[in-house]
């Protein structure tokens, strides 16, 4: 419990982590700041994104909290109990999914693969097998069990990925870019998996570069850049919160760069955009278009991709 | 032990699928073959066991540094080690159990040198006391698993230990004894050969399968499960300091 009395499944305080580079025992090369003292508080039951352009600290963050990795100074807890002292504490209610195609066995089954980590989560035989089932079934992987999981999609192997997350039961799910390389269907159902698991009591914590996904699932977000936060808001206080630019959209292909507060304009699939300054340009360019006969016209708060762009800039968006 | 047990399975699980993995078996048969032939040609009926033992021990080498000693860097490889280091249950017996399962094939090489014997050379050799050569041969498979986590954890360690491994097992082949006896290897090399215990086991089955009495059979089969203990204990150490360091430096997934 923090001071206001909510329950808070992640509490990070200054954490700062630094790297080596170079080899052999102790590298003495030059250092890397991966975090430069972050502060975090995720509420238990909360989806919280964690948005920030590569080399932002994200895994690192991620690998701190799942205690593979340690800080450099700061504390981080998991649940109440620090992710250093008292690993044995946090490691039974965590489950961690790292995006990429490793970290799984090609040559075991996707049952297999579930009942060795149910081994290594703790759990009895027989309640392995009966979860092991439940969570093939909940993925969708129950026609394909007993096949060798090199045999699987690309996306059935991301499932894989997501039923061994879950195999111990975790209160805390740290997923880090779970979505790269998943096809629109895949990354729909992920959402919708979410939000489940979100029902059912769990925190999550989520980084991904899809910021309409964010948008989507997450009830904050939180913007880090070089090891730092920037902001932590709900997407769409976020965006309100910018005093970024309000944007105008309409089928037409009218001119209305003579409008006062027009700051910008563009044009894609027919579809225009129209950046003005504030409310009451916005306004203006509004009343334009429908003086003209145009119908589809609205006006759009920023969204959650334009906030992160004014923060972070153009770089944030290479993958 | 659950998790002991569940590695030792998965184990199996996998090696039932890398039919390359076993691929150590294969080199077996020219031991054998280059081996008895010289035997068999020189007519000396007194060195078939040593011919039969050789390619034996080689073969249980051959399993540790091919097979077992992979484990943990392929862990790492397949980046399931730090999944492994966030888990609440402990790795190390777990991986011990992976590598537990390859050691237990390292018996394979045994029964396949005695058919080869059988079958191209019509040869097996007589072992007169088999009791002590079963007890000699689980000794050492028990010292070899010890060994193999060691071996493992190393190469964890330093990336080094693969090349060192691959340059070491010629001098241990000779220094073991496995090959030929140790008393006709030149005097000033013999000393080193008591550290490794494959030469207490080579000595001891050599013994086992000739026809005169064996003597200390107990003491000398304490020493190969005495080193075998000292390798396993050696390897548990080397395992926690390789996570330890890896949560340091952040080195987990790749070296
Ligand atoms: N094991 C490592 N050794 C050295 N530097 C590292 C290591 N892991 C990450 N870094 C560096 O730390 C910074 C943060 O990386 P990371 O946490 O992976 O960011 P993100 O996940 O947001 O892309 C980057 O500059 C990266 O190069
Ligand atoms: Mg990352």
């Amino acid at each position: 419990m923090n001071h206001r009395g909510v329950t808070v499944s992640v509490h990070v305080r200054n954490l700062t982590r630094t790297y080596r580079k170079g080899k052999g025992w102790r590298p003495k090369g030059e250092e890397v700041t991966a975090l430069d003292g972050l502060t975090l508080d995720v509420p238990t039951n909360e989806v919280h994104g964690l948005l920030g352009p590569n080399g932002a600290g994200k895994t690192t963050l991620c690998k701190i909290l799942s205690t593979i990795l340690l800080p450099t100074s700061g504390t981080a807890e998991v649940l109440g109990h620090d992710v250093v002292a008292e690993t044995d504490k946090v490691r039974p209610h965590i489950g961690i999914v790292f995006g990429g195609e490793r970290g799984l066995y090609g040559k075991l089954t996707a049952r297999q693969t579930l009942r060795y980590w149910a081994a290594l989560y703790k759990l009895p035989d027989a309640r392995a097998e009966v979860r092991a089932g439940e969570l093939l079934g909940r993925l969708g992987l129950a026609d394909k069990a007993d096949d060798l999981v090199e045999t699987y999609s690309r996306g059935m192997k991301q499932r894989v990925h997501l039923a061994r997350g879950l195999i111990g039961d975790p209160k805390l799910i740290l997923f880090d870019e779970p979505t790269t390389g998943m096809d629109p269907v895949a990354a729909r159902d992920f959402r919708k998996l979410i939000a489940e698991l979100r029902d059912e009591g769990r925190t999550i914590l989520i980084t991904t570069h899809d910021m309409d996904e964010a948008e989507e699932v997450c009830d904050r977000v939180t913007l880090i850049d070089k090891g730092r936060v920037l902001a932590t808001e709900s997407p769409r206080g976020l965006a309100e919160m910018s005093g970024l630019h309000r944007w105008v959209e309409a089928e037409t292909a009218l001119d209305v760069t003579g409008i006062p507060g027009v700051v910008d304009t563009e044009t894609r699939n027919g579809l225009l955009r129209v950046k003005t300054t504030d409310d009451r340009s916005a306004r203006a360019v509004l009343d334009f278009l429908l003086d003209n006969g145009v119908r589809s016209v609205h006006a759009v708060p920023p969204r959650l991709e334009d906030v992160y762009l004014d923060l972070i800039g153009r770089r944030g968006m290479e993958i | 032990m659950r998790l002991f047990l569940s590695g030792a399975r998965t184990q199996f699980w996998l090696m039932g699928r890398q039919p390359d993995d076993l691929l150590t078996l294969c080199t077996i048969p020219f031991t054998v073959v280059m081996l008895l032939s010289i035997v068999m040609h020189a007519a000396r009926p007194d060195l078939v066991a040593n011919a039969f033992l050789a390619p034996t021990l080689i073969g249980l080498w051959g399993f540790s540094t091919g097979l077992a000693a992979e484990v943990l860097v392929g862990e790492r490889w397949n980046a399931t080690l730090q999944l492994g280091m966030a888990a609440p249950g402990a790795v190390h017996p777990v991986y011990l159990g992976r590598i537990s399962a390859v050691m237990v094939l390292g018996v394979v090489p045994l029964g396949e040198t005695w058919l080869l014997g059988k079958l191209l050379f019509g040869v097996t050799p007589p072992v007169h006391h088999p009791w002590v050569f079963w007890a000699a041969m689980a000794a050492s498979v028990f010292a070899m698993t010890g060994t193999s986590l060691l071996l493992a954890a190393s190469m964890l360690l330093s990336k080094q230990a693969h090349h060192y491994l691959n340059f070491l097992s010629f001098p241990i082949y000779l220094l073991s004894g496995v090959m030929v006896p140790v008393q006709y290897l030149p005097e000033f090399l013999q000393p080193l050969s008591h550290v490794i215990f494959l030469s207490s086991s080579a000595d001891l089955m050599r013994d086992s399968m000739a026809a005169g009495p064996v003597s200390g059979t107990g003491w000398r089969l304490l020493a190969i499960v005495g080193l075998g203990v000292a390798a396993l204990v050696g390897g548990r150490v080397l395992v926690a300091l390789a996570l330890r360091r890896a949560r340091e430096v952040g080195t987990v997934t790749y070296a």
